[in-house]
């Protein structure tokens, strides 16, 4: 190696000093894993970020820590906040973020532009609604011994799992620019000393225009995405209750044009294990036939109000839309016009493959 | 480097200038016993009155007993005065009459006894007398090994050609002496078989070994440094072993061993990377463990180079990228400490050197005593004085661990250093520093030869056939030929026989 290339090599170290990232040692830096927002009127909302301090030692739990903000933009809150920290205040780890109720029924455009614009904030996210305000959820106590933000992300994270469709930062913005989709959030409520999932928050554009119940959420995840386990229960002809637990389940939409009609129709494919039958006989081929017929027609009923409802809002948090615009005859004048008034139908295929440990 | 060179060429030249004049100005035996004689261990004495022969030789470096049995007893009974009739008396193979001077003082330094007629000045009767002073073959320290064999070559550089020969007793196995340093005239030996090995590798060899200007050539690590191909590069270029066994191996692989006086070490090459990281022993085990072990150790080898500067780029720059569950107890861990990540890992690394470099100085049953001072003591007296933090204690002390798993005790040296650059880069820039000092390693190693040939070798250039005994060893059946890299003219070892799925008994 000749001189030149010496000196190069030295030169581009004291070159690249100048474009370094600033060093953020991690002890000294105050994370934040919550973020709530609340509604306070037309122009301002309230910021609240849940953070946790650990106490130096090696069996130490972690502090919860809360700062709370009023202002007109997500930056002028965490400028407030950052002037009650004592350490530089990072978004960095952010794994949650609350909307409250009210203030999403008002639109959380300002909100979401701002985490999406943000590049320290992964796509990961997870957002979710709350009936009570946002503040009141991240700062008080739960029986869990973890930090409070973990144990909010570890409930939520788990749900999107079991019970209700996977939804996060990427998948809404997806569903919110998509011109044939609306965006859907979970729906999250305190409980005691715990935090429950309890439904889901049905969105129209950036405004919250419908709640549907947590045994919804269940009949929407089915039609949403193809998913394992979680519980279905349902009411045989004769008045015995049996639950069938989910093995697979895979929706399929399909979108029709004649004459310029649209129509839709879900084929949903249920497999499932009947469990619980108390005053049954799960060995019998008929009592299972009849399993299946009763979890068919509850589906089906279910599903059909529910999609119901979703017209009369004229909000497509079941992507028909995007199914329809796959032909390609697709019009979306058309689409927009018919949509709430179009036929849709539900067609479910219940297979009861198991019953379980028996005789 | 290249004015410190140039200096050294220069003298070197002057010194050869000043030996020209000396042998121009013809030398005669009595000059040359004159100044002999300045030493008091050189013994001249005429035997007795009535005979005619004087004896001369150094003491220290003749074995008396020779002397005493083979030599002296035939100059008392022998009644001519001639050195012819005296060396046809002598029961002594190995004697000449020499009537050159300087190869007179060339076999009286290297423990020959001389004798001479007085008057006579042209001629003397040289009769080898070495006492060969060396330790018996021994167990292989460096690189020792549970099963397999036991010897390691000695200082002596005869009793390891016998070693290698041993090994491979056949005709076409060639030893090449040289003789090399100006001072210790030290005896050079390169090994290879004829009709195996490229002759160009010879030719390389023995064209850098006669190249040497040095005055002393104390082990075979010197030429190790000064024939390698490259001098600014931090890696070894050739293979240094201890173990007679992997020479031969590694000489019926085609390669080339020099054996040089006075070293237990004997150098193998053209080498590669990743020779670097098989033990000898990989060969006597079963295929399957073996290539486990080899990849292991090549993962111990990443470990030990990232793991430490991994953990500073991370605290210091990408908190995202902590795992969720790992945060508390980092934070925990980390948040009594007064210094910043780099500082705190430098400490420790230091600290870890220091430890190794002490035991490695101390006689061994001190050296015990390092370990308990260094891994109780200092580690836990650290942690708890809340100096570092015990995560990075772990890292560390595993980091070290693992660089003790390469086989080459040169390679792990290297390995010890190339941390600490990551280290700097990674406190400068983060993951980003530890890419670029990774990226600068690769390339070095990219370009990098030994004997001329590449070093990254099987990996790049890509040569499947080598492959098969790099960074994992496949079963001997299927190592049918010798690997490309050394050029072999013959590269098939042996005609497989069709692979039958098990073995038969004896058949009837």
């Amino acid at each position: 190696m000749n001189v030149k290339n010496y000196l190069c090599c030295s030169l581009i170290p004291i070159l690249l000093a100048g474009c370094t990232p600033s060093p953020k040692v991690l002890e000294d830096l105050q994370l934040v894993q919550t973020i709530g927002y609340d509604y306070v009127n037309g122009e301002e909302f309230e910021g609240t970020a849940g953070s946790s301090n650990i106490p130096p030692g090696e069996q130490s739990l972690p502090v919860n820590e809360v700062f709370t903000a009023t202002g007109k933009t997500s930056k002028r809150i965490r400028q407030k906040i950052q002037a009650e920290a004592a350490r530089p205040i990072v978004i960095g780890r952010v794994g949650l973020v609350i909307f409250n109720q009210e203030l999403a029924e008002h639109g959380i455009e300002n909100q979401i532009d701002s985490l999406q614009r943000n590049p320290s904030i992964g796509r990961k996210l997870l957002l979710v609604v709350s009936k009570e305000k946002a503040k009141d959820i991240i700062d008080s106590n739960y029986s869990q011994s973890d930090s409070v933000s973990q144990y909010l992300i570890d409930v939520v994270e788990q749900n999107l799992e079991q019970t209700i469709p996977k939804i996060n930062l990427h998948r809404f913005l997806v569903h919110y620019y998509s011109k044939d989709a609306d965006p859907f959030l979970p729906l999250i409520e305190k409980q005691g000393k715990h935090l429950k999932v309890s439904g889901l928050g049905i969105f129209k554009d950036d405004k919250l225009v419908d709640t549907i119940s947590f045994g919804d959420a269940y009949i929407f995840k089915i039609l949403y995405e193809k998913f394992r386990r979680g519980q279905f229960e349902v009411e045989l002809s004769g008045g015995e209750d049996v639950s069938l637990e989910n093995l697979s389940s895979k929706p399929k939409i399909v979108v029709e044009k004649t004459n310029g009609k649209y129509t839709a129709t879900f084929k949903v494919k249920v497999n499932g294990r009947a469990m619980e039958g108390v005053n049954l006989d799960l060995t019998d081929k008929k009592t299972i036939e009849r399993i299946e017929k009763a979890v068919e027609k509850e589906i089906t009923d279910r599903a059909e109000k529910m999609v119901k409802r979703f017209q009369e809002l004229d909000a497509d948090p079941l992507r028909i839309g995007e199914k329809a615009r796959q032909r390609s005859d697709f019009n979306r004048k058309e689409w927009k016009a018919q949509y709430s008034e179009m036929e849709i139908k539900i067609e479910a295929e219940v297979n009861a493959v198991q019953s379980g440990i028996i005789e | 480097m290249g004015f410190f060179k140039s200096k050294l060429k220069r003298f070197n030249r002057d010194n050869k200038q000043k030996k020209n004049e000396n042998s121009e100005h013809e030398l005669r035996i009595d000059e040359l016993l004159h100044r002999c004689k300045e030493s008091t261990d050189f013994v001249s004495y005429r035997y007795s009155e009535s005979s005619p022969f004087y004896i001369h030789y150094y003491q220290t470096i003749v074995d008396i007993n020779i002397l005493h049995q083979y030599v002296l007893p035939y100059i008392k009974e022998n009644e001519s005065q001639t050195l012819f009739d005296l060396q046809q008396a002598i029961p002594i193979d190995n004697t000449e009459i020499i009537d050159n001077v300087h190869e007179i003082r060339d076999k009286l330094l290297t423990g020959c006894v001389v004798v001479e007629v007085k008057g006579s000045l042209q001629e003397a009767l040289v009769i080898s007398a070495v006492s060969l002073e060396k330790r018996p073959v021994s167990m292989p320290e460096v690189e020792y090994s549970v099963v397999g064999p036991k010897e390691a070559f000695v200082e002596s550089i005869d009793a390891n050609i016998n070693l290698v020969r041993k090994r491979l007793p056949i005709p076409d196995l060639i030893v090449e002496e040289v003789k090399i340093g100006s001072l210790t005239k030290t005896r050079v030996a390169v090994l290879y078989i004829k009709g195996v090995t490229d002759k160009e590798n010879v030719n390389t060899i023995l064209q850098r070994l006669n190249e040497i200007e040095f005055d002393q050539i104390v082990d075979s690590s010197f030429i190790n440094q000064i024939i390698s191909d490259n001098h600014s590069s931090p890696f070894p270029h050739l293979i240094d072993t201890e173990r007679p066994d992997r020479v031969a191996s590694v000489l019926s692989e085609g390669k080339i061993t020099i054996i040089v006086d006075g070293s237990p070490h004997a150098l193998t090459g053209p080498t590669t990377l990743v020779e670097f990281f098989s033990a000898f022993e990989d060969y006597f085990l079963s295929w399957h463990i073996a290539s486990i072990f080899r990849l292991v150790r090549l993962f111990a080898v990443f470990f030990s180079v990232l793991s430490t500067s991994l953990y500073v780029a991370v605290l210091t720059y990408h908190y995202e990228m902590i795992p969720e569950n790992l945060l508390n107890p980092l934070i925990a861990s980390r948040s009594g400490i007064p210094f910043p990540p780099i500082l705190e890992a430098i400490i420790l690394e230091l600290t870890i050197e220091l430890l190794r470099e002490a035991g490695a100085r101390l006689p061994t049953k001190i050296g015990q005593t390092i370990g308990i001072v260094g891994g109780i003591v200092i580690g836990t007296a650290a942690v708890q004085a809340g100096l570092t933090s015990n995560v990075l204690l772990i890292i560390v002390a595993l980091a070290a661990l693992a660089s003790f798993t390469t086989p080459v005790y040169q390679m792990g040296n290297t390995i010890r250093l190339i941390r600490f650059p990551f280290l700097i880069t990674a406190q400068l820039w983060g993951l980003l520093g530890v890419t670029f000092c990774f990226s600068y390693i690769l390339s070095h190693l990219l370009k990098m030869t030994s004997l001329g040939r590449p070093y990254l070798a099987p990996v790049y250039p890509l040569r499947l056939d080598d492959l098969r005994d790099s960074l994992f060893r496949l079963p001997f059946f299927m190592q049918t030929k010798r690997p490309l890299q050394v050029r072999s003219p013959v590269r098939t070892r042996f005609q497989p026989k069709k692979h039958e799925k098990s073995k038969r008994d004896i058949e009837d």
